[in-house]
Formats: structure tokens, sequence, C-alpha cells
């Protein structure tokens, strides 16, 4: 029997079992892979680990800091190339070379990531050949196996991967033709906007998408045009580009699939967990890219730590869960982690997004009329997580996070 | 030298398979060309994966006798060849009793016997989910469920085991008839034939006009599809179809063998072109919410087939411009349903003696590690590791499983082949996760560069060049 | 003038104002956002990621200090002509590349 079992050797996993070990509990982190480090690996360009290090690094470095971090730890087992085949409360099934096992565990981190989204689930139409592809993929494509997915590239969606590959295949001498993105405003960060597409003069489209996929065996180009206000094609702006690679880059997926009993909370379709970071599932607790998407590994880390230190003290039968207090994202707030609180003195961090962009705003947590935690904005965009120390003890009813008007 | 074969099938469909297997374990030589880069890669493989139980077809018809007789070889087919086959029966839904009971006569003038008129409770035990304005429905207990594609190429590996030749990638490019014999080129090989089938589907004509066989008029159909997670597989446990109309049998809602649902086709005039449409798909949300309501944001993949059709019925006769040649053309649905049938029938008019031998050699059915039990699992992945490695995680499907097609008796050199083999990337991460470690099992496998690995055809490469620098420049 | 500062993933708008005395920043959280909107106004730098080949495969570097805007492609051209046995994390691959001053380093070991 072990005390904790973290599922998922990526940053979020990592964070976790070191924390989970620090607090004196015996930890197994399990990985698909042959290396921990998950995504991070492929993401070969800086602008990590300033929050959770104070040293900006690119992702292999992060990841190899986290590494060494595990590796310190003599109460963390960690399986690599093996596989969870299914999880429940206390067991977890695993199958690697040696065969297939039940582990038990008193608690477990589940820290799976996420997966991003496909062609199909955003109905991309036409044919369906060879040179459309995920960002991801294409970033493992050029940076773990040194290959180009294409010379003349299109991509869709102006999310952070799709910007960062846009500079990355600029650097590799691909061409870039074109950045399409569906809304008026990009969901990636504002410096890669500046450092991936402006420094190189790629053209943006906001309003834009591809219409159609042509070519049999391999992409021959798009037609692509306008979307009007219900993103509906507006077929008098539908033009030809020829391409010979469609990169996708609309977002990402909590990877929720293993844990099929878990809550999810409908804006994040991630898990629905209290302020312990614990799911509907007694003893399974959730962080990272699977709980929701974040746009920092710091994030990740920080958040993590959290459910691995709550997980190692759930194991030893002393986590307080009386008394539980909805919170809920109230007027210009999207979604807030966690859903519920427990009554009693202390603070917990809140973390949500904004509905829409806000200017010199303050966000407030209330309870009853009782303000448990305010926040001014000088700039908000829905792009960015947000966070809000939240002090609980005044709380007797649903806590609401709001945008002041 | 070059070889003497007693039939050449041009086409590498499930009709084109099936009689592959049927002649080379009845006994006689056969070859058969490809053009494409795997078998069922056209109509075969873009189906609804139904055995129908044949109250369709107007009677009278190749496709009302074809279809029964194939439904009835259907299970021993599949056990035969070790490929999953599921009753699941199929109901006709509406609100038309007089429509539903024309139906029924015409299933009854087929020759079916377990078909049976139900009200609205009848069928919703069936199919619980049911649109709210459904009232009444024909039951057809006979109808299954299949993979098409899984069994093209399990009886393309049969049809090999016992000595049938497979050219992919691979077309006739010229046919002179000298004396009783074809003398046949193809890309690399000469080759004689004493007899030739135009099993070529959408591409029957442009085979009929190198053979100078008859070329019919070929209506082109487009089906667009949605494929659901399995998430999804408890919508309905039986098919549903729609009253059907002049246009087809209509947009359906059904269980794949595999666990997930299939929501289509439309039926629009096209060409040979399987692009998906925003008009088809939105068709397919529209038509399929009159039997079911169906959650299309949990598609993990749209697709679209195209359906060959000569007017009326199937066009299965002797040429009578060139003799020896069989004239295959419009294998339109219930194409799939009929592909026993319709091979045995082409033995009748080629004057060929069916007799498959109950001692020709059978295939190693196909299986997946992830669907024995726990103790199998265990001896397996001790036997060998490679069963220890999942590579394609949204079907848990293992290294083992994937090399198992690769050493199959027809060769695997692609990604989509390895999927419609044994499934990786068949999942809702449409490969996302797994394609590249799937290309580097088949590169090592085949013993080529990553870089030759191909997503399906020629011309479907993977990369188009290594990056700049190092030995490269 | 307003300028998205890139330092790190925060992206501080940062607003300069041109005075008697030189330039003036607001809006910015932390010093180094001053530093990068004065290279930004006279001579934009860049830190720079790309890939190097060895016997074992690609792997990643980096610059260890931004670099001129203007020579990234220059950079890139010599990053190109690397080839090594192999490559450890730290490693330094190019020391003063292009009379910069910055170094080329491995970021993964391979």
């Amino acid at each position: 029997m072990t005390d904790v079992i973290v599922i998922g050797g990526g940053p979020a996993g990592m964070a976790a079992a070191i924390e989970s070990a620090k607090n004196g509990a015996s930890t197994i982190l399990i990985e698909r892979n042959k290396e921990l480090g998950g995504i991070l690996n492929q993401c070969i360009h800086n602008g990590f680990g300033l929050h959770y290090f104070n040293e900006e690094l690119t992702g292999p470095e992060f990841a190899k800091r986290l590494e060494k971090e595990v590796k310190k730890y003599k109460n963390i087992t960690v399986l690599l190339n093996t596989f969870v085949v299914s999880i429940k409360s206390g067991e977890v099934v695993v199958q690697n070379q040696e065969g297939k096992k039940k582990l038990k565990t008193r608690s477990i981190v589940f820290a799976t990531g996420a997966r991003e989204k496909t062609p199909a689930s955003i109905t991309l139409t036409g044919t369906r050949p060879e040179g459309v592809l995920t960002a991801g993929v294409a970033q493992k494509m050029v940076n773990v196996y040194g290959r180009l997915p294409g010379k003349n590239v299109v991509i869709l969606g102006s999310g952070d991967i799709g910007l960062i590959m846009a500079r990355r295949l600029t650097y590799e001498r691909a061409k870039v033709k074109a950045i399409l993105e569906i809304n008026p405003a990009t969901s990636g960060l504002r410096r890669n906007i500046l450092q991936c597409v402006e420094d190189y003069n790629i053209p943006l489209f906001y309003k834009h998408t591809v219409f159609e996929v042509v070519g049999k065996d391999r992409i021959e180009g798009i037609y692509y045009g306008q979307v009007d206000s219900n993103y509906n094609p507006i077929l008098s702006t539908r033009k030809f580009l020829k391409c010979d690679c469609l990169i996708l880059s609309v977002g990402l997926v909590p990877e929720t699939d293993l844990l099929p009993e878990m809550k999810l909370m409908r804006a994040t379709s991630g898990g629905e967990v209290d302020e312990y970071l614990m799911t509907n599932i007694p003893g399974i607790f959730t962080c990272g890219n699977v709980l929701h998407i974040h746009d920092l590994v710091d994030n990740v880390c920080l958040e993590s730590a959290d459910a691995g230190k709550f997980a190692s003290l759930y194991a030893k039968g002393k986590l307080n869960t009386t008394q539980p207090i909805k919170v809920s994202a109230g007027q210009g707030v999207s979604y807030v982690v966690p859903a519920v609180a427990y009554a009693g003195e202390g603070k917990f961090t809140a973390k949500f997004r904004l509905k829409s962009k806000v200017t010199k705003t303050n966000v407030v947590a209330k309870s009853n009329g009782n303000v448990l935690g305010k926040k001014f904005l000088l700039a908000g965009v829905p792009g960015e997580m947000l966070t809000l120390e939240v002090d609980k003890s005044l709380a007797k009813d649903e806590i609401v996070l709001e945008v002041e008007t | 030298m070059s070889q003497n074969y007693d039939v050449l099938i041009i086409g590498a469909g499930v009709v084109g398979c099936c009689l592959a297997s049927d002649l080379a374990r009845s006994g006689y030589s056969v070859v058969v060309v490809e053009k494409a880069n795997d078998v069922a890669t056209g109509a075969s493989k873009a189906n609804s994966g139904l055995v129908h139980a044949g109250y369709d077809p107007k009677p009278n018809t190749l496709k009302a006798r074809l279809n029964l007789e194939g439904n009835k070889m259907y299970p021993s087919l599949c056990q035969r060849l070790g490929v999953k086959l599921k009753k699941t029966g199929a109901i006709v839904v509406g609100n038309d009793k007089g429509a539903v009971d024309a139906l029924y006569e015409r299933g009854k003038q087929n020759g079916l016997k377990n078909l049976e008129v139900l009200g609205r409770d009848g069928l919703l035990k069936l199919c619980p989910n049911l649109n709210s304005d459904i009232t009444i429905g024909l039951y057809a207990k006979d109808a299954y469920i299949v993979s098409p594609y899984l069994l093209t190429i399990c009886l393309a590996e049969e049809a090999i085991l016992n000595g049938a030749t497979f050219l992919l990638n691979d077309k006739v490019k010229n046919c002179k008839k000298q004396g009783k014999n074809f003398e046949i080129t193809a890309k690399n090989t000469t080759f004689t034939a004493k007899y030739i089938v135009n099993s070529a589907g959408a591409g029957y004509n442009e085979v009929a006009k190198v053979l100078g066989s008859e070329r019919y008029k070929i209506e082109f159909r487009r089906g667009e599809y949605y494929v659901l997670d399995s998430t999804e597989s408890g919508l309905t446990p039986i098919t549903v179809f729609p009253l059907p109309s002049a246009a087809g049998k209509g947009v359906l809602v059904t269980p794949t063998i595999d666990g997930n649902i299939l929501v289509g086709p439309t039926s629009y005039q096209s060409d040979v072109s399987t692009k998906t449409t925003k008009e088809g798909l939105d068709d397919v949300k529209q038509k399929s919410s009159a039997l079911i309501e169906v959650n299309l944001r949990k598609a993990i993949r749209q697709f679209a087939g195209i359906r060959a059709i000569t007017e009326g019925d199937f066009t299965i006769e002797k040429s009578r411009k060139v003799e020896g040649v069989i004239n295959l053309a419009g294998i339109c649905s219930p194409g799939l349903s009929s592909a026993p049938a319709i091979s045995k029938y082409v033995f009748s008019l080629l004057g060929l003696e069916y007799n498959p031998s109950i001692s020709a050699k059978k295939i190693k059915p196909y299986f997946l590690l992830k669907d024995l039990n726990d103790d199998q699992i265990n001896s397996l992945i001790v036997k060998n590791k490679s069963y220890g490695r999942i590579i394609c995680k949204c079907e848990n499907i293992t290294e083992g499983d994937i090399l198992f097609a690769l050493n199959r008796p027809l060769r695997v050199n692609s990604i989509d082949g390895v999927k419609r083999r044994v499934r990786a990337g068949m999942g809702r991460c449409q490969g996302g996760f797994c394609k590249l470690p799937v290309a580097e099992i088949i590169a090592k496998h085949n013993k080529i560069s990553l870089d030759d690995v191909l997503k399906e055809n020629e011309g479907s490469k993977l990369f188009v060049s290594p990056i700049r620098g190092g030995k490269n420049d | 003038m307003k300028l998205t500062c890139i330092n790190c993933p925060m992206g501080c708008t940062i607003t300069v104002t041109k005075t008697k005395e030189g330039y003036k920043f607001s809006g910015n959280n932390c010093a180094r956002g001053e530093a990068f909107a004065r290279d930004e106004l006279t001579a934009p730098k860049r830190m720079v990621t790309a890939l190097i080949h060895t016997d074992r495969g690609v792997t990643s570097v980096k610059t260890d200090k931004p670099i001129d805007k203007k020579l990234i492609f220059k950079l890139l051209a010599e990053i190109d002509k690397i080839h090594l046995k192999n490559a450890k994390m730290g490693q330094i691959v190019i020391k003063n590349a292009l009379n910069t001053g910055v170094n080329v380093v491995v970021t993964k070991s391979i």
C-alpha cells in the first residue's frame, strides 16, 4: 500500500509528487513515456520558470529541474513506460512491460494533462489528406523528430502553441503564409503575438477561418475567408491559398477519459474540485491542465504542489472536509476553481478567468455581503488565468467571485 | 517469364477480395490489381458497416436476391475469418403506418422471415432514446454490424494464404486478347489471365476503357458521416433508419462493431471526391435529430464515402464486347451485405465451380490485447514484451497489436492501414498521440526510413524534409 | 507609445513617454520591463532557441542572452552548421556568437 500515486509525469505530476514526498508520504509517480517531463520536452522555446524557479528556462530545462528534484526523494518511486489502464478510489491498474497489475494506494493525484482539439472537434470540412495536423504534433515532428511537416504553412487558430510554431517553422525557413483566427481577438499571450508573429511579419487574419481543405494524398491548399458574428462563413470572401501543411492550434481539452466517474465542470471540461483539489471521488485529487487549461507551466506547478500536499494529508487522514460551502462564478467571471471550500479559519487561492476584457476594476469574493478577498485589475483578458486569495473565515454561505461594476 | 492466372480481379474492395478468396480456395489461380496502397480504400472503407436484412431492395432485382443470400452467408463467413459480427437488428421508424406496412410487404416479397411491425412501445424496448415523434416502425431481426474494412482485409489475407497474388499501387495499363487468354500489362509486370473481373467500384469505367468492355452511366453519390466517441455507445444498441426515400435509405444512427456510433449518410450527387461539406454535415445533424437526439459535439471524426450507382440495380453481367470479362458496376448499398453472394454469382457467370475447399488455409484471427482477460494479458506480455507498451492511448492499442498487423500475409506500410487493422488512431485524439510512434514501428518493422512511411497512398508521406543543417546540408 | 514586454508571460503593456530628461516608462511590473523597453526603442533583442543535429538525432539549444533581432537568421545559419556526436545540457556549442558576447548553449542532453 502506497500513500500517494501520482498519474502523469509532466510538470503537474512531478510538482505534486515532490510536494507529497516532502510531506513524508510514500509516493509512486507513473509516466507513460520513457522520460519524465511530458510535453515540456518538445517545447524548446524559452519563457518558462520565471515564477517557479525565478529563472527563465526552456521547456526541456524546466523539466530537467523538476526531474532532479524528484530524484532527490527516496520516497518517490518513478514508473516509466507505464500506462494506467483504470483508476478507482484506492486502486490504480497499470500496464507495462512487466505485465498488468493493481497498485493499492491511500490517495491519488490525477495529473494527466490535456490533449489538443482535433480537426473533427471543430468540424473542419473538405478532404482528409496528410499535412493537416495539430500544433503539438507539428511541434513534435520538428523538435523531436527533426523533420518538417511542410514548407508552406497555414496555421488555423492563434493559440500559444500555434504562435510558437509559427516562429519555430520560420526559423527552419518554412514560410508561414497566414495565421487564421476565427475570433475577433487572439487567445494567445500578447508577448507571443509580438515575438512570434509581428517580429517576422506573418499575416494574422482575425474573424477568418478555413472553409475547405483541398488535396487528395497531401494537402494542396485551403479555401478560407471571413466569418460573420455567428461564426458562419461569408462565402463571398472565399479565397484559395496554396499550402502543403495546415496546422491547427484551436485549443486543448482536459484529458479526463481515464476517470469517467469524475464530475466535470461545464466551463472547463475538467474536474470539479474542492479547495484541496479533491474531486467528487474521495481520495482522488487533480491538478494542472486536466483540471483546467493553464497559460503558464509555473502556475501548473504551484497548483500541483498543493494537490500533492493535500493528497499526502488525506493519506494520513488529516484533511478536514466538513461544512462544505459552494464557490461559484458570478458576474463577469467565466469559471472559478475550486467549486467547494470548507468553513473555518484560513485562506484558499481561487483561480478564475474573466468572461470578457476589463480595465481598472476590482474582482471580489463575497459571501453573504462580506468581502473575503479583493484584487484590483489594471487590465484583464479572458486569455489569462487570474488568482485571488480568499479569506474563508467569514464565509458561512455560498462564496461568489465577481467583477465589480 | 510471365505468370499465367485463371482470373484477374481489378479492384480490391470487399467484392473483389471476397471473390479472390473464394476463387483461391476453390483452387483457381488469382491475381488482384489495386490502384491504391491497401485493400478496402474506396466504398468498402467508407460505408455504414451494416449487413442489411434485405427488406429494402425492390423485389425481383439482383439487389433483393443477393442481399438476402449474402445476409445468410455472413455468420459463417465471419466465423471462418474470425471477424466480429454482431446481430443487432435494425428498425425503420417514422409515423407513416402506410409506408411501414408497404416496407413490411416488400420484405415479405423479398423472402424475409424475421420481420415485425411495432408500435412506439415495442420500438422503445429496442431503442429507448427514440425521438418522441416516432409512432411506428419495422423491426428486422436479421441485420448485423461488421467492420467492412477489417472484413475486406481478412478476405484479402485469406486469398493470399491460399495462393492469390495482390498487386497494390498498380493498374492494368494494357490488355490484349491472345487466343483464349488475356495478355495484361501492369505497371512493372506482364501476365496472362483467362478471365477478368472488373470490380473497380468508382473506377469501373476507367478500367472498362482499358479492357474495351461496356461502359455504363454511373452516378456518384457522396455520403457524409459523423463518428461519435465510444462514450456515446449507449445511444442505441440497434441500427435505426428513417423510412426510405428515393434518395436511399436515409440518414441512420447505428452502433459500430467497435463501440462507436455512426450517424449518416447524406446522399448528394457528386464527383469522386470524398470531401466533407458544411451543408452535408448540417444535413446529417438535422436529419438524425428526427430519429434520436445525437450529441454531435462528441464527434471524433467526420468522413465521406462515394457510392457508384447504376440505374435501378447492381450491374453484374458478362461483357458482350469482350468475352471473358465480367462487369461489376454500381455495387452500391447493399453491396457489403451482398458481397459473398455476388462472389458466388460471378462464379456462375464465369462457368467456374464454386467449391471452396474445407481444407483451405485459415487466417489467424485478428485480436487485440485489451479484449483478453488479465491472465491472458499477463502471459502474453511475459512472452512478448511489445504487448506491454501501449501506443494508442485512446483505444489502448499496444505495440504488440501493431506488430501483429504488420506481420500478416498482406503487407502494410501506412498509418491508415494500421488504423484499419488494429484501431490505433481511431479514438478521440485521432492519432495526435500515436501517429508518430506508429510511424516509427512501421519504419523499423518494414526496414524503411521514417521519411518513407505513408499516411495512406503514395504521395502521403508525413514529412516534406528533414530540418536544415547538420550532415543533411 | 505602448510596448508589450516579452520578458515573461505576464506581457506587461509598457507606456513610453518622451520627456526632456529622456524616456519615461510606466505600466511595467518590474525593472526588466524598463530595460526591455529601452532596448526595444534602440536595438531590439530576442532570445533564440533552435535545434542542432547530433548522431543521435536533433536536440535543442538556446542563446544564453538575448541577441540583436537583426542577427537572428545569421545566428541560425551558424547553428545550422553544427553536427555533434552527442550533446550535454549546458554545453556551449557556439562561444561569442557573431561577436555579440552571446553563447549558444545546449538545453537537452542527448
